[in-house]
């Protein structure tokens, strides 16, 4: 127990949770590489036709685990700025700053692909159906909190704090609009064949596996991306302090032929 | 008493500002009248589309005057000497979000039977539309507050300010315009309008609060 | 081997799916690693500058 609570403490000081987490990336990075390929392999190739989609259901394999990114993103991004609104954490700040591209790009390939799966299973690119409807709000809240972040770049720490003020009213936010989707959805138009719909019924394991490990995929690939780009953050904004020279003077001394 | 004192300066602030006023009812106009030139004027036609319209329009129409309700007291240092005096924050959003409405949500409420006559909107419409309006436009006004909060240090803000609050004004509209688009259709829009209140009150009870910690970012 | 490529009539939607997904990470990749190194090297500069 007492090894959790240093570890927390611990990667509270930026110079400490930059020095635990180089040591992460590139195991992540190769972890999500190897199941990546793994698993797009075993779903386009050996994952049996769906009985109803035929092959078109393959899309599901990045589809669906993009979806779960862009809603598990933001639940991080809402949470780190909790921690960078009320204790004002440096690590935090730099976490949800690093979150939320990451966020943003995933929402964007799940609409992308939605759209190019949503046209031979619906007939149309676009379908105002309240996931396709909420996942582009969701958008907006990606946009808002780097845009708002990005519009007070001359102070970081105010910016920082202004993104996870954001942040939080989106996440307070983001249950009325779901509901309220779902709702309007629902009055607007009958229910429309269900993107899901072949996936409640996905029961043999050949093909869940691949879209398991696509899921463990992206959430490897989003730790290694969103702890490099927290790292670059904290680099950045904090370039003055002495742990920052020390850091890459050591790594510089690691590598053969840089003079120091 | 201080309360009082604070609406009576913001009212009277935001009511010698004209535009404040003119400004959001003759944007109604000029896009009003932009639907039957790129529509075609056939009555039926636009019946269907006014009551998603009309309330489109009141919402943009208030969304455009967002930008000002927190900028010139900032500009002018009388929001820092708020803060400073020590002032209950969430109190003086309230009173500004008050002053916007008194001044920008009326009139828009008033008028929203003229656009809707313009676009023919059946007249038994009408009264649920000012109806939905009157609980919707303090939400605008409060919704307002945060946007205008966040926004207030940076020139130009104002398309930024429409990312941040579009997300938040997507179930005000949903419910708004589904009260209307209800009773056009012969229906009951008693659901719609119970759930804009609720979303009404959430916002007279949490917007305060979110702009208020905006404003003291904002001056730190 | 040109039969494994085969996804029916979804040839287009099924292989652009997958194009899109594997070209955001790779731009994220790219982004990411730029973004490190950039860094780096501005401080890496301010530091020499300091020494001097």
């Amino acid at each position: 127990m007492n090894r959790i609570i240093k570890f927390y403490h611990e990667m509270g000081s930026p110079p400490s949770f930059y020095r635990i987490t180089s040591h992460w990336l590139t195991p992540l990075l190769v972890l999500a590489l190897g199941l990546t390929l793994y698993g797009l392999i075993d779903g386009l190739f050996f994952a049996p036709e769906d009985y109803q989609q035929g092959d078109s259901y393959r899309i599901i394999f990045v589809h669906v685990p993009a979806a779960w990114m862009s809603m598990f993103i933001y639940a991080i991004v809402g949470v780190a700025g909790i921690m960078t609104f009320v204790w004002r954490m440096k690590v935090a700040e730099a976490v949800m700053m690093a979150s939320a591209p990451i966020g943003a790009l995933f929402t964007a390939v799940t609409l992308l692909t939605g759209m190019l799966w949503g046209k031979p299973m619906w007939g149309t690119y676009w379908d105002w159906d309240a996931r396709m409807t909420s996942e582009l709000i969701l958008l907006f809240l990606y946009i808002g909190v780097m845009g708002i972040y990005a519009a007070y770049d001359e102070d970081p720490r105010k910016a920082a704090r202004l993104a996870a003020l954001v942040a939080i009213i989106g996440l307070v936010n983001l249950p009325i609009i779901r509901y309220s989707v779902y709702w309007w959805t629902s009055i607007h138009q009958g229910s429309s064949v269900s993107l899901m719909g072949g996936s409640n019924g996905i029961q043999d394991w050949d093909m869940l596996r691949p879209l398991l490990v696509m899921a463990l995929a992206t959430k490897f690939y989003f730790l290694y991306s969103m702890l490099s780009r927290a790292q670059s953050y904290l680099l950045k904004t904090e370039q003055h302090k002495q742990w920052v020279s020390k850091a890459i003077d050591g790594q510089a001394r690691h590598k053969p032929g840089v003079s120091s | 008493m201080r309360f009082q004192a604070l609406v009576k300066r913001d009212v009277l602030v935001s009511w010698r500002k004209k535009s404040n006023i003119y400004q959001p009812l003759v944007f109604q106009l000029l896009i009003v009248t932009m639907f039957p030139l790129g529509l075609g004027a056939g009555a039926q036609t636009l019946a269907k589309i006014a009551p998603a319209v009309v309330w489109i329009l009141a919402l943009l129409s208030t969304l455009i005057t967002l930008e000002n309700i927190f900028k010139d007291d900032f500009e002018d240092g009388s929001l820092g000497v708020y803060v400073l005096s020590g002032m209950n924050l969430p109190l003086a959003v309230l009173s500004k979000a008050l002053a916007h409405w008194l001044t920008t949500g009326i009139p828009v409420i008033l008028f929203a039977p003229v656009t809707g006559m313009l676009l023919h909107l059946p007249e038994q419409a009408n009264g649920i539309l000012m109806l939905s309006l009157l609980i919707a436009t303090p939400i605008f006004s409060l919704l307002g507050t945060i946007g205008s909060a966040l926004i207030m240090n940076i020139k130009n803000g104002g398309m930024l300010l429409s990312v941040l609050v579009m997300p938040l004004l997507a179930p005000v509209l949903i419910f708004g315009a589904g009260a209307v688009l209800e009773t056009t259709l012969g229906n009951s829009a008693y659901g719609h309008l119970m759930l804009l209140s609720g979303c009404a009150v959430l916002c007279l009870t949490l917007a305060p609060l979110a702009a208020a910690a905006a404003i003291k970012i904002n001056l730190e | 081997m040109m039969e494994w490529f085969d996804m029916g009539k979804y040839d287009f939607y099924v292989w652009t799916s997958i194009g899109v997904f594997a070209v955001a990470m790779l731009a994220d990749y790219v982004s990411v690693r730029n973004r490190a190194k950039h860094i780096k090297r501005q401080i890496k500069a301010k530091n020499r500058r300091k020494q001097s």
